[in-house]
């Protein structure tokens, strides 16, 4: 099932070409596509989104290769649109962004149990909890602002439930710095998954941003800031977990090798039989762009790519409910807490004195995700069913 | 609309009752004659409603508590009677999709729909600069689709020889018949005092 990317060559640059009806395909199903099919799509907007990101920057330092990157990223933004697109038109934002925490959830669950650095698989988990209470503050909203149930977008696969309370996960910019992998050393399955998370957590902090704005309740509003904030420092987490001494087109050739995987992961293991065929596609097209960086890696650093990348990738991420390693997970690292580039445990080692005062500040006048969520406890069909139980038995008994 | 009339996709499916063999879900538009079906579907779309009927009658209470009422305008009492009639409506319909072999939790496509046209509505009545008349708008179109929305089921119902349950539904309809005279009534008597004119009821 590993891809051997050394081998597949996939299609070149010059026959990547789209129209616009290929650009805007039918989305998938909210109601008929199991829940994995909208995280598929989720991780490969995440993974486009930051390609289409990183070669922008990349392109401001370095004159001699912005046509190339011009290039690449051209078909990168026609991807990343493709796969926007494939948004139902009758999933709403907050919908969205509830899909979005899943995917954080279950897609770091699995990078985190198969992460052979164990100081990286405890920065993954220690964002996996403050996802899954992001998860639980936005199904209390989706079901008191309309009446609707989180898990119709669940579909029963991740768990609803409190993770390391969002009031808490206020830090200062310094405590969101932890210790990054060493290039010469780490394995490629770290590299790819740094990138993977990194990726995922932007597309996280963007729903966050961008959900805000469209709800008219201002307690909404600012539980959309609120979580933002968080998804920032995650982002910053994630990025510094990655060696800052890559060099530029190290970085790119990381990021083709990411896609390649994810999208790989994606085709054997998609259900839509119409969006796998997407993905086999886009397997194809990655792993042109591999391949046009991995040239330019050799002729402009005279290095392999391969002394990068494995020749064979690692196996693909299986898309499947982490219900029980979460639930252990928060039993026993609900208090990890920053300190220095470490994560310790607050019963041992206390609390962040700057991260408490930029917790407190923020917090002075309350919190949104503890107002949102006061005393909700998900139930299937919304909390709203307990107190229809007891007006149903009332009305009957006035009727009798 | 080139993609759209090319296109033989649909919202989705109404998951088939427990017991029935073979596929799990079924194409609506392939369901004609599968009648549990579309009745599922529309106590889907029901149940959907009642729970939005519920919060929205909480943003009308929150408006009320805030900027109060008007001579001949919405109660906290009657609000929230009318809040509690939603609720039990809801659990009704619960309770009828289960009786027949539905889950009460799916969402059907006609709930997905309804759940899509009620976003404007709560746009409106979660809005901090929206006022109690305003949001009173937003309740008549509520009530006026709830009131068709029972008629047609207490209809289907009967049709497909579910008289108890039809009698059940009309009885429901009853009472969302007075939502909607106090809901108007209200209206009417707001706007009427902000013109400075009496409407007829």
């Amino acid at each position: 099932m590993s891809l051997d990317i050394r081998r597949e060559r996939g299609t070149p640059l010059e026959r990547q070409a789209l129209d616009w009806k290929d650009l805007v395909r039918v989305p998938y199903s909210k109601l008929d596509d199991e829940a994995f099919t909208r995280v598929r799509v989720l991780l490969l907007t995440a993974v486009e989104a930051e390609a289409v990101r990183f070669q922008h920057a990349a392109a401001r330092m370095d004159r001699d290769l912005q046509g190339e990157l011009a290039r690449v990223r051209r078909i990168e933004h026609f991807q990343h649109t493709q796969l926007v697109c494939l948004t139902p038109p009758d999933q709403s934002a907050l919908e969205t962004a509830l899909g979005v925490e899943q995917l954080l959830l279950e897609v770091t669950a699995e990078l985190a149990r198969r992460e052979p650095d164990p100081g990286l698989a405890k920065v993954q988990r220690f964002g996996l909890l403050e996802h899954l209470d992001h998860l639980f503050r936005y199904a209390a909203l989706h079901d008191r602002l309309e009446g609707q149930d989180a898990n119709d977008i669940l579909q029963s696969e991740t768990d609803i439930t409190p993770g390391r309370p969002t009031p808490a996960q206020h830090r200062h910019p310094l405590d969101d710095l932890r210790h990054p992998y060493d290039r010469r050393t780490a394995a490629p399955a770290s590299r790819l998954h740094a990138y993977t998370l990194l990726s995922m957590e932007h597309l996280s902090l963007d729903s966050s941003v961008a959900l805000g704005p469209q709800l008219a309740d201002p307690v909404a509003r600012q539980l959309c800031a609120e979580l933002a904030a968080v998804e920032e420092q995650h982002v910053t987490q994630a990025e510094s977990v990655i060696d800052a001494d890559e060099t530029w087109l190290e970085k790119w050739l990381l990021h083709e090798g990411m896609e390649v995987w994810c999208a790989h992961s994606c085709a054997v293991s998609e259900s839509n039989p119409r969006l796998r065929a997407l993905w086999e596609r886009r397997v194809e097209e990655e792993l042109g762009h591999l391949h046009f960086v991995a040239d330019l890696f050799q002729r402009h650093e005279n290095r392999d790519a391969f002394e990068v990348l494995p020749e064979t990738l690692p196996a693909p991420l299986r898309f499947e409910e982490h219900r029980s390693y979460l639930r252990k997970v928060l039993q026993e690292e609900h208090d990890l807490r920053p300190h220095g580039e470490d994560l310790r445990s607050l019963s041992q080692s206390g609390d962040s004195a700057r991260s408490i005062a930029v917790r407190e500040r923020l917090n002075q006048q309350g919190s949104p995700s503890d107002a949102v969520a006061a005393g909700y406890r998900w139930r299937p069909g919304t909390e709203l069913l307990t107190s229809a139980q007891s007006a149903r038995a009332a009305m009957e008994g006035r009727l009798q | 609309m080139r993609l759209l009339s090319e296109s033989d996709e649909h919202v989705g499916t109404v998951p088939a009752p427990v017991g029935v063999k073979g596929a799990v879900k079924v194409a609506v538009h392939a369901l004609r004659g599968e009648r549990e079906s579309v009745l599922l579907d529309r106590l889907g779309e029901r149940a959907s409603f009642e729970r939005s009927g519920a919060r929205l009658y909480e943003a009308a209470l929150l408006k009320l508590d805030v900027l109060g009422s008007w001579p001949g305008g919405p109660g906290r009492a009657r609000l929230e009677g009318i809040r509690r009639e939603e609720l039990a409506h809801y659990d009704l319909v619960r309770e009828c999709i289960e009786s027949l072999g539905g889950d009460s939790t799916a969402v059907t496509p006609a709930a997905d729909v309804t759940t899509v046209a009620t976003r404007g509505l709560f746009q409106v009545a979660w809005d901090p600069r929206t006022d109690l008349q305003q949001v009173l708008q937003v309740l008549l179109i509520a009530e006026l689709t709830d009131n068709a929305g029972w008629e047609l089921l207490a209809a289907l119902a009967r049709e497909l020889g579910h008289r108890q349950l039809a009698e059940r539904f009309e009885v429901t309809h009853r009472t969302e018949a007075h939502h909607l005279a106090d809901v108007r009534g209200w209206l009417e008597r707001g706007v009427g005092l902000e013109a400075g004119v009496e409407l007829r009821e």
